[in-house]
C-alpha cells in the first residue's frame, strides 16, 4: 500500500523545508506576483516543494500504478502539509522573532496569514484554522496531481515541465522584459518564417525545384507579405488601436514602413521569407536555434500585448503554449530539416550555413536596440562573466591549476585602464595636478581606452605570470589557498590609502571615458560614444566573439594538448617531455590576460573603478559558472553564465535568496551531475586527434 | 568567388543590421500617465547586506511620506503615486544595474535614491542619458555635484560641510588638539576622513595617526595599541556600526580608556549603542541635522508609532523630503494633454529640480542652487547619554544665520579643492 | 606525505632548474629586506618592547582560535585530502549557538548566579551545534563523492560554505548580535584590592574578574595591561589540543584515523569502518570550532556574532594550517599561534598600515611555500602524520 520509501522521504524533505520557512521565504516571496494578481511567488514556492518531493516519492512507487501512486505522493503532501501546520502552531504561541528574525515581515510579523495559512490568520480564540485546512488540501491535492504526470510519455512530461518553468520565468520578470518586442512585430516575422519554410517543404514534396530556387520562393512570400503589411499600414493600420498595433506598445519593426526605413523593412522580410525556406533544410541545430528564438519572440510579444489587459490568464496560457508547441515539435521537425540538410549538395550546406552564421550575426548585432537598456545590462553582465569564465576555464578547465585569486587579475585590469585613461601619476608624469587648467598642460599621457585596453590586456597577463612563478611547484589545494591570498592581497592593496595616489584608495577611479568609436574619417555622422549599456553591449560581445576564439584556437593548439595532459597527470606529462613550467606559466598568462580584458571593459562600462567591486565573490561567481556549465568546454561556460548571472538579474527580487541558491546548486550539481551541464566530448575530439594523426603519418610515409 | 559571395553576404548582413540600427528613435523625454493608472517613483537604497537598516530607515521616511501624500493633482485631475523599490545595494554595479532598470522603464518618472555614494556615483551617468532626474536622501560624497551630472540633486549636506564642521567642533567646541582618525576602507569614510584631517590641521589641531580597518576584521586590538603609543585625545571613526561598535569595547585593551570616540552619521542610529552596549556610554556623533521644528518631532513620533522601534539610520526625513520634492515637482511641470492623459516633461522635471526654492521640508528650508546641492541643514552633534544618542550641539556653516548663504558658497569651493585632490 | 602535497621538481624543463634557485634568493632577499625594515624602526625608537609585549599577547589569544579552527581543516585533510571549505560557518554554527544560550542565561538571571555553570553549557551548546552542522555536512556534501577528482568535493565544500552563510543571513538576520557581557569573579581573598565599588558606603572588594577584567600589571618595569581572559584561551586551546593529541595518539579510534589516514582501502580490509572513522574526524573538528567559537567570543570587545563571522578566521586558519604543514596537528598549532602573532605584531613592527595586515599574512604564506612547499612540518613530519 504505502511504499517503504514514502514517510522516509517526506519527512528528509520536511528539513529543508522547515529551514526555508525558518528563513522566511514565505513572508520574502508573498510580496510578489508572478502572474499579476493571480499567483504569488511564495504559492509558488510552496508548490515547487510539495512538487518535488511528491515527484521524487512518486519515482519510487510508479511501479505500483496509478493510484497507489497518488496515494504516495497525496501521503507525501500531508505529511509536509502536518509538519508545517505544527510549525505554524508552534509560532502562533511563541515569538520566534528574536532568534528568526526574518521569519515573518508582514503586521503580525510571523507564519499565520502567510501562504502556510492559505493567507487567513489563523485564530486560537475562535478555532478558526480553516486557513491551514486549505493549505493541507492544497499540498495534498498538488502531490496527487504531480504524480500524475509521471504517467505521461516522458518527452511530454519534460516540454510541459520546462515550458512551465519558462513560462514562470517570463512571467516573474514580466516587468523587464515585456518592451522588447511587440505582438504585431512577432507574428510578422513568424508569419513570414512559416510561410517560407511550409513552401519549401511543400516544394521538396511536389517538386523538384533547385534549393536556391526554394530560397528565392520564400523571398518572395517575404515580399508578398511586406507589400500586405504597408498596404494595411497605408490604410491605418498602424495607428494606436489599428490591426497592426494591438493592445501593447508601439510596434517597432512594423513602425518602419512608415518612414524612410521602408527599404530597411523589406529587406529584412524577404531575408526572413529566405531564412524560412533555408531552415526547412538546414542543420539540426540552426533550425531548433531559429525557431526557439522565433517562439521566445512570440512569447515576449504576448507579454507585450497584455500589459495592461485584464485577464492575465490568457497571456500566460498563450506564452504557456507557444513554447510548449515549439518545445515539442520543433525538435521533430529538426530531424527532418536535418536529413534533408545532409541529402543537400556540400555547396549549398556550406552556403546555407554561412547564410545562417550571417544572420544570427545580425540578430546579435540588432539585439540590444530592442532589448532596452537594462536587459542590455544583463547581457553586458552575462558577457563580462562569460569572457572570465572562459579564460579561467584555461586554467581550471584546460590544465587543472585550481584558481581561487582570479579577481585579482579582473582588478588588475580594471585599475590599469583607470590609471591610463584618467589623471593619475602616470598620464601626468608623476605628480596630480592641482587645478583642471594643470590637468590639461600636465596630463598629455592620458590615453583613449582604445589604446589603453591592449596595454591592461598585456599587463594582467605579464602580472598572472608573474604571480605564477612562485607557485609553479605547488598542486592542487596549495595553488588554491595561495592564488585566494593573492586575490585577497590584492583586494587590500587597492583598498588602502598607502596607494591612494596612484588607485585612488577607497575612492576608487572616477571618470573614466566611455570608449568612443570615431569613423569621422569617413562620414561626420558616424562617431559614437558607447556609454549606455545597450551600446557598450557591442564591446562586450566583441569581447566574448574575441575571447572564443582565442581560447578556442589555442585549446585545439598542441599547447591545448600539452594543457590536458598536464591536467589528466603531471607526472606523465612531464614524463611526455611536455615542458610543465612553461605550458603552466602559459596558462597562467592567457588566462589572467582576459581576466585584464574583462576588467578593462568592465571598468568602462561602469565608467569608473571602485575598490568593493573586487572581492572574493567574483572570483567564486566565476569558478562556479565554470563548473555549473562544465568544465573545460565553451558552450558550457556561456550557459552557467546564462544560468547563474543571467537569471539573477532578471529575478532581481530574489535577491536575498541569490546566493543561497547559487551555493546549493553548486553543491547539488557536483553531485548530480560532477562534469557539469554542458561537458565538453572529449571522445569525439581525441577521435578527430587521432584522424589527424593518422592522416599526417600517412603523408608523411607518402612522402 | 566563392570567397567573395560570402564577403557579399556578410556585408549585406551587416547593411541591414546598420539599416535598422541606426534609425532607432531616441527615447521618450516624455512621461505619459493614462487616466487611472500610477505615477511610479523609482526607490533604490540598500535593502539587504550590512547597510540595510539605512537603506530600511529611507524606505520607511519615503513609505510616511507617500501615507501622508498618496496623489498628486494636475488640472484638476488626481493622480495616485506609487514606488517601485529596488534594492540597490551599496555598490557601483548595484547602483548600475537598477539605473539600467529604471532607464529602461517609460514608466519610471524619476528616482529617489541611490543610498550609498559608489551608487550613486554609477548611476548618474546612466540617468543623464536617459534624461531622468534623482533625488538621493544619503548621497554625501563631495564629488557627486562637482561632475555635472544633471540628473543627480541631493536632500543632504555633502560631506564637505559635515566634516568642516565636525573638526570645528572638535577643536573649538571640545578643546580637543591631537586626534588620530581612522575609516572603515569604504567610499564614504575615505572620504569624508579626507575633508576633517586638512580642516583640522588648518584649526591648529594636530593628526597624531590615520589609518583604515577592514570590514570583516574583529581584531583591532594591535591597531590602537600603536595609537595609544601616540597618545591622542581623541579616535575619529568614520564607518558603521558594527566595527565602531568593536573598536570601542576593544578601547580597554589598548589603554584608551580616557580616550574620545567620536563617529560620524554612519554611527547615529539605535544599531551602534545595541552592539556596544555600555562601552558605547560617551561616543560623539555627527549627523546632517533636520531644523528642529515641531513637524520633525511629529514625524519622528509617528515613525516610532508606525514601525515600533526608533530609527535605526538618521535620513529617514530625507526620504521624507525627497519624496514631496517630486511630488511638488510633478505639480508644477505636469500637465493634461487633449486625451486626459497626465504628461510629465523629464526636462521640465529636471529644471525644476534645479531652480526651485523655498521648499520647507522637515530638514529644513531647502533650495536648488543649480549644481543639484538642495539642502542648508545643519550639522547636528550627537552622544550617547544614558544609552541614546542625544543631541548636544548644532553648528552650521559659518556658524550665523545670516552669512549662511555666503558662507555656503566658501564651503562649495572648499570642497571643489577637495574634489581635485581626491585621487 | 599524499601524492597531492608532494613538491613536484622539475626534472625535465631546462629553466625549472634554474629558476628554482632565483626564487630561493628572492625569497631571502626579501626575509632580509623585512629584518632590515623592523631593525630600522626599532633603532629610529618607534617601538618599544612594551609595544611587542603586549601585541604578543593580543597575537597569541587571537592565534590560539586559529589553530584550534585550523586543527578541524588539518584533520579533515589528513584523512580525506580535502580542503573542508565550509568549516568556518562550522565555527559560526558554534558562535550562533553559543549566543542563543548564553543570552537566554543572561536575561533569565541564571548567568548572574551561576556563572560557570553557564559558560560551561555554552561550550556544550556551542559544540554540539557545530559538530551536528559538521556531520550533516559530511553526509550531505561530501559522502556522496568519496570517489570523486579532487577539484570535486572542493568546489562542494565551496557551494556548502556558501549556503550555509547564507541560510545564516536569512535564519538569524544580517545584523551582529551581540555576546552578552560576563564577569566571572574569583578569590576574593587574594585580589583584596581588585574589582572595589561602594555598596551602601561599604567597600566590597569581588577578587579578579577573570573574563571582563582587565589589570594593569608591571612586569621588570614594563607597564602592561592585561585581561585573565587572554591566558584562559591560550591556555585552554594548547589544552584542548593537548587533549585532541593524545586522542589520537591513545585511543583505538585514534589509531584507527592515523590507519585510514595512511591507506583507505587497506584499513577497511583490516576492519576498521572507514565511514564512522570519517565522521568522527568530522565530529572531533567540528567540536573544535565551536569551542574555540566559544572562546572567540567569550573575550571582551570580540562579542560580535554574525551570519559571515566564521568565513575570514576560516581562511586564516587554513592559511595557518597550510604554513605549518597541512596534514599535520602540530603544524596546525604552530601555524595558528604564528599566524596571529604574525598579524598582531607585524603591523607595527614593520611600520605597514593596519589596511595591509593580511597582506601580511597572506606574504608569509607565499614565502614559507617557496621555502617550504609543504609547510614547516609537513614534509619533517610526513611519515607519522595523522
Amino acid at each position: 500500500m504505502i511504499h517503504r520509501t514514502t514517510i522516509p522521504y517526506s519527512l528528509y524533505a520536511c528539513i529543508p523545508i522547515v529551514i526555508l520557512t525558518l528563513t522566511g521565504i514565505f513572508a520574502t516571496f508573498g510580496g510578489r506576483d508572478v502572474i499579476r494578481g493571480e499567483l504569488n511567488l511564495s504559492t509558488l514556492t510552496l508548490a515547487a516543494m510539495v512538487g518535488i518531493t511528491a515527484y521524487l516519492v512518486g519515482v519510487q512507487a510508479r511501479e505500483r500504478g496509478l493510484a497507489l501512486t497518488v496515494l504516495n505522493a497525496a501521503l507525501s503532501g500531508l505529511i509536509i502539509a502536518l509538519v508545517l501546520s505544527a510549525l505554524v502552531l508552534f509560532e502562533a504561541q511563541n515569538d520566534l522573532r528574536f532568534v528568526f528574525q526574518n521569519i515573518g515581515r508582514s503586521a503580525g510579523g510571523n507564519l499565520s496569514g502567510s501562504v502556510l495559512t492559505a493567507g487567513r490568520p489563523i485564530n486560537a480564540e475562535t478555532g478558526d484554522y480553516r486557513g491551514l485546512l486549505e493549505m493541507a488540501a492544497f499540498c495534498v491535492t498538488w502531490a496527487g496531481f504531480i504524480s500524475t504526470t509521471l504517467f505521461l510519455p516522458r518527452r511530454l512530461r519534460e516540454v510541459i515541465f520546462v515550458a512551465a518553468m519558462l513560462t514562470l520565468t517570463i512571467s516573474l520578470s514580466q516587468g523587464q522584459v515585456n518592451n522588447i518586442i511587440t505582438l504585431p512585430d512577432a507574428l510578422a516575422l513568424t508569419l513570414v518564417l512559416v510561410l517560407g519554410y511550409v513552401a519549401a517543404v511543400w516544394a521538396e514534396a511536389n517538386t523538384g525545384l533547385s534549393a536556391t530556387a526554394k530560397a528565392g520562393i520564400g523571398a518572395g512570400l517575404g515580399l508578398a507579405v511586406a507589400v500586405g503589411i504597408w498596404l494595411i499600414a497605408g490604410a491605418g493600420g498602424l495607428e494606436r488601436g489599428g490591426v497592426l498595433y494591438g493592445q501593447g506598445t508601439q510596434p517597432v519593426i512594423l513602425s518602419m514602413v512608415e518612414d524612410s526605413r521602408i527599404v530597411g523593412f523589406f529587406i529584412a522580410m524577404i531575408l526572413a521569407g529566405a531564412l524560412g525556406a533555408v531552415l526547412s533544410r538546414s542543420s539540426g541545430q540552426a533550425h531548433d536555434a531559429f525557431w526557439y528564438l522565433l517562439a521566445g519572440l512570440l512569447a515576449l510579444g504576448i507579454i507585450n500585448s497584455q500589459r495592461r489587459a485584464d485577464n492575465v490568464w490568457i497571456a500566460v496560457i498563450g506564452v504557456f503554449s507557444v513554447l510548449a508547441l515549439a518545445l515539442y515539435f520543433v525538435p521533430l521537425l529538426g530531424k527532418r530539416a536535418q536529413t534533408a540538410f545532409e541529402r543537400t549538395p556540400p555547396k549549398f550546406q556550406r552556403n546555407a550555413q554561412w547564410f545562417a552564421t550571417g544572420t544570427a550575426m545580425a540578430i546579435l548585432f540588432l539585439a540590444p536596440q530592442f532589448m532596452g537598456l537594462y536587459v542590455s545590462n544583463v547581457f553586458n553582465q552575462i558577457a563580462l562573466y562569460a569572457v572570465m569564465g572562459i579564460g579561467l576555464n584555461v586554467m581550471i578547465g584546460y590544465t587543472g591549476l585550481l584558481d581561487l585569486g582570479y579577481v585579482a587579475s579582473f582588478a588588475i585590469g580594471a585599475y590599469t585602464l583607470g590609471v591610463l585613461t584618467t589623471p593619475s601619476l602616470v598620464t601626468c608624469g608623476g605628480s596630480l595636478p592641482e587645478t583642471a587648467a594643470d590637468v590639461a598642460t600636465q596630463c598629455t599621457g592620458i590615453m583613449t581606452f582604445w589604446e589603453a585596453w591592449p596595454i591592461c590586456v598585456l599587463f594582467s597577463g605579464l602580472t598572472g605570470t608573474l604571480l605564477g612563478i612562485p607557485v609553479l611547484r605547488l598542486r592542487g589545494d596549495y595553488l588554491a589557498i595561495v592564488t585566494l591570498g593573492f586575490g585577497e592581497i590584492t583586494n587590500r592593496v587597492i583598498l588602502s590609502n598607502d596607494f591612494r595616489d596612484l588607485l585612488g584608495g577607497a575612492q576608487g577611479i572616477a571618470g573614466i571615458p566611455s570608449p568612443v568609436i570615431d569613423l569621422g574619417m569617413f562620414n561626420s555622422a558616424w562617431t559614437t560614444t558607447l556609454s549606455r549599456s545597450n551600446d557598450m553591449y557591442y564591446l562586450f560581445l566583441f569581447s566574448v566573439i574575441i575571447t572564443m576564439f582565442v581560447v578556442y584556437q589555442l585549446a585545439n593548439s598542441r599547447t591545448g594538448r600539452a594543457w590536458r595532459a598536464i591536467k589528466a597527470d603531471e607526472d606523465v606529462a612531464q614524463a611526455m617531455g611536455i615542458n610543465l613550467m612553461n605550458n603552466k606559466l602559459l596558462a597562467f598568462g592567457v588566462s589572467s590576460a582576459f581576466a585584464g580584458l574583462g576588467g578593462a571593459v568592465f571598468g568602462a562600462s561602469v565608467q569608473g573603478i571602485f575598490p568593493r567591486s573586487f572581492t572574493l565573490l567574483v572570483s567564486i561567481n566565476v569558478l562556479s559558472l565554470i563548473i555549473i556549465g562544465g568544465m573545460g568546454s565553451i558552450p558550457g561556460v556561456i550557459l552557467g553564465a546564462f544560468i547563474l548571472i543571467g537569471l539573477p538579474e532578471l529575478l532581481r527580487e530574489l535577491d536575498a535568496y541569490r546566493l543561497l541558491t547559487f551555493g546549493a546548486l553548486l553543491v547539488v550539481v557536483m553531485i548530480v551531475k560532477p562534469e557539469g551541464l554542458l561537458p565538453p566530448k572529449p571522445p569525439e575530439l581525441s577521435e578527430a586527434g587521432e584522424a589527424a594523426r593518422r592522416s599526417s603519418n600517412m603523408t608523411k610515409e607518402a612522402a | 568567388m566563392r570567397f567573395i559571395s560570402k564577403l557579399s553576404l556578410m556585408a549585406l548582413m551587416l547593411s541591414l543590421a546598420a539599416l535598422l540600427a541606426l534609425p532607432v528613435a531616441a527615447q521618450d523625454d516624455e512621461v505619459v500617465v493614462l487616466p487611472g493608472d500610477n505615477i511610479v517613483l523609482g526607490f533604490a537604497a540598500s535593502l539587504s547586506g550590512d547597510t540595510a537598516p539605512f537603506g530600511i530607515d529611507i524606505q520607511r521616511g519615503v513609505e510616511l511620506a507617500q501615507e501622508d501624500r498618496p496623489t498628486v493633482t494636475v488640472d484638476g485631475v488626481e493622480f495616485t503615486v506609487a514606488l517601485d523599490v529596488q534594492d540597490s545595494m551599496c555598490s557601483a554595479e548595484g547602483g548600475q544595474a537598477v539605473a539600467n532598470r529604471f532607464a529602461s522603464d517609460p514608466d519610471i518618472v524619476a528616482v529617489i535614491g541611490h543610498m550609498c555614494s559608489s551608487a550613486c556615483n554609477a548611476a548618474a551617468p546612466i540617468y543623464d542619458s536617459a534624461g531622468y532626474s534623482m533625488i538621493s536622501p544619503s548621497c554625501t560624497a563631495p564629488g557627486l555635484t562637482a561632475r555635472d551630472y544633471t540628473s543627480f540633486n541631493r536632500v543632504v549636506p555633502p560631506d564637505g560641510i559635515q566634516g568642516v564642521l565636525a573638526a570645528e567642533y572638535i577643536f573649538d567646541v571640545l578643546g580637543i588638539t591631537r586626534i588620530a582618525t581612522l575609516h572603515d576602507g569604504s567610499d564614504y569614510g575615505d572620504g569624508l576622513v579626507a575633508v576633517v584631517i586638512p580642516a583640522f590641521e588648518e584649526l591648529g589641531g594636530e593628526i597624531v595617526a590615520s589609518d583604515a580597518i577592514n570590514v570583516g576584521d574583529t581584531d583591532f586590538r594591535a591597531l590602537l595599541e600603536s595609537f595609544a603609543v601616540l597618545e591622542p585625545e581623541m579616535v575619529y571613526f568614520v564607518g558603521f556600526p558594527a566595527e565602531a561598535a568593536l573598536l570601542i569595547q576593544q578601547f580597554p585593551d589598548a589603554g584608551l580608556d580616557d580616550v574620545v570616540f567620536m563617529g560620524a552619521d554612519g554611527l547615529v542610529g539605535t544599531e551602534y549603542i545595541e552592539q556596544a552596549g555600555s562601552a558605547s556610554e560617551g561616543t560623539l556623533g555627527s549627523a546632517p541635522m533636520p531644523v528642529e521644528s515641531d513637524e520633525l518631532d511629529a514625524f519622528v513620533e509617528r515613525y516610532i508609532e508606525t514601525f515600533n522601534e526608533s530609527p535605526p539610520g538618521p535620513y529617514h526625513p530625507n526620504g521624507y523630503d525627497a519624496y514631496n520634492l517630486y511630488l511638488n515637482a510633478i505639480e508644477a511641470v505636469g500637465f493634461i494633454n487633449d486625451d486626459g492623459d497626465l504628461v510629465i516633461s523629464r526636462a521640465d522635471l529636471s529644471e525644476y529640480l534645479r531652480s526651485f526654492t523655498g521648499y520647507p521640508g522637515l530638514t529644513g528650508m531647502l533650495s536648488a542652487d543649480g549644481t543639484g546641492e538642495t539642502s542648508a541643514a545643519s550639522i547636528g552633534f550627537y552622544q550617547v547619554i544614558d544609552g541614546r544618542f542625544e543631541l548636544v550641539d548644532v553648528l552650521s556653516v559659518g556658524g550665523e544665520e545670516e552669512d549662511e548663504e555666503e558662507d555656503a558658497d566658501d564651503a562649495d569651493e572648499d570642497m571643489d579643492e577637495e574634489d581635485d585632490s581626491g585621487y | 606525505m599524499s601524492k597531492g602535497s608532494r613538491a613536484v621538481r622539475f626534472r625535465g624543463g631546462g629553466l625549472g632548474l634554474f629558476i628554482q634557485s632565483p626564487l630561493h634568493i628572492v625569497g631571502t632577499a626579501f626575509l632580509l629586506f623585512l629584518v632590515y625594515v623592523a631593525v630600522s624602526n626599532i633603532a629610529a625608537g618607534d617601538y618599544t618592547l612594551r609595544q611587542f609585549l603586549q601585541n604578543l599577547i593580543f597575537g597569541l589569544a587571537q592565534g590560539s582560535i586559529y589553530s584550534l579552527i585550523a586543527l578541524g581543516y588539518t584533520l579533515v585533510y589528513g584523512i580525506l585530502f580535502m580542503i573542508n571549505f565550509a568549516h568556518g560557518e562550522v565555527f559560526t554554527a558554534g558562535a550562533y549557538s553559543g549566543f542563543f544560550t548564553m543570552y537566554t542565561f543572561a536575561q533569565s538571571g541564571f548567568l548572574q548566579e551561576n556563572t560557570l555553570i553557564a559558560i560551561l553549557l555554552t561550550f556544550l551548546s556551542g559544540t554540539i551545534a557545530s559538530v551536528m552542522v559538521a556531520v550533516a555536512l559530511e553526509r550531505v556534501a561530501y559522502r556522496p563523492l568519496r570517489n570523486a577528482p579532487r577539484l570535486v568535493p572542493l568546489i562542494t565544500a565551496i557551494g556548502a560554505s556558501i549556503t550555509l552563510q547564507q541560510l545564516y543571513l536569512r535564519l538569524f538576520g544580517a545584523s551582529a548580535r551581540r555576546f552578552p557581557d560576563i564577569n566571572l569573579y574569583i578569590l576574593p581573598d587574594v585580589f583584596t584590592d581588585l574589582e572595589c565599588r561602594v555598596v551602601d558606603g561599604v567597600e566590597q572588594c569581588l577578587g579578579m574578574d577573570i573574563i571582563g577584567g582587565i589589570y594593569p600589571v608591571e612586569i621588570f618595569g614594563i607597564a602592561l595591561r592585561l585581561r585573565p581572559i587572554s591566558f584562559i584561551v591560550f591556555f585552554g586551546a594548547l589544552f584542548i589540543m593537548w587533549a585532541l593529541w593524545m586522542f589520537i595518539q591513545k585511543t583505538k579510534t585514534g589509531r584507527a584515523m592515523r590507519a585510514v589516514a595512511e591507506d583507505k582501502s587497506t584499513s577497511a580490509l583490516m576492519g576498521i569502518n572507514v565511514d564512522r572513522v570519517i565522521v568522527t574526524t568530522f565530529i572531533l573538528g567540528g567540536a573544535l570550532a565551536g569551542a574555540g567559537a566559544v572562546l572567540f567570543v567569550i573575550i571582551p570587545g570580540n562579542g560580535q556574532v554574525n551570519p559571515l563571522m566564521g568565513f575570514f578566521p576560516g581562511i586564516k586558519a587554513f592559511t595557518a594550517a597550510v604554513i605549518g604543514g597541512i596534514g599535520n596537528v602540530p603544524g596546525a598549532m604552530f601555524g595558528g599561534l604564528f599566524l596571529g602573532v604574525a598579524e598582531s605584531v607585524g603591523p607595527s613592527l614593520l611600520g605597514i598600515s593596519n589596511q595591509l595586515r593580511d597582506v601580511i599574512s597572506f606574504g608569509l604564506l607565499v614565502l614559507v611555500l617557496i621555502f617550504r612547499p609543504t609547510g614547516f612540518f609537513g614534509e619533517v613530519l610526513s611519515e607519522k602524520k595523522v
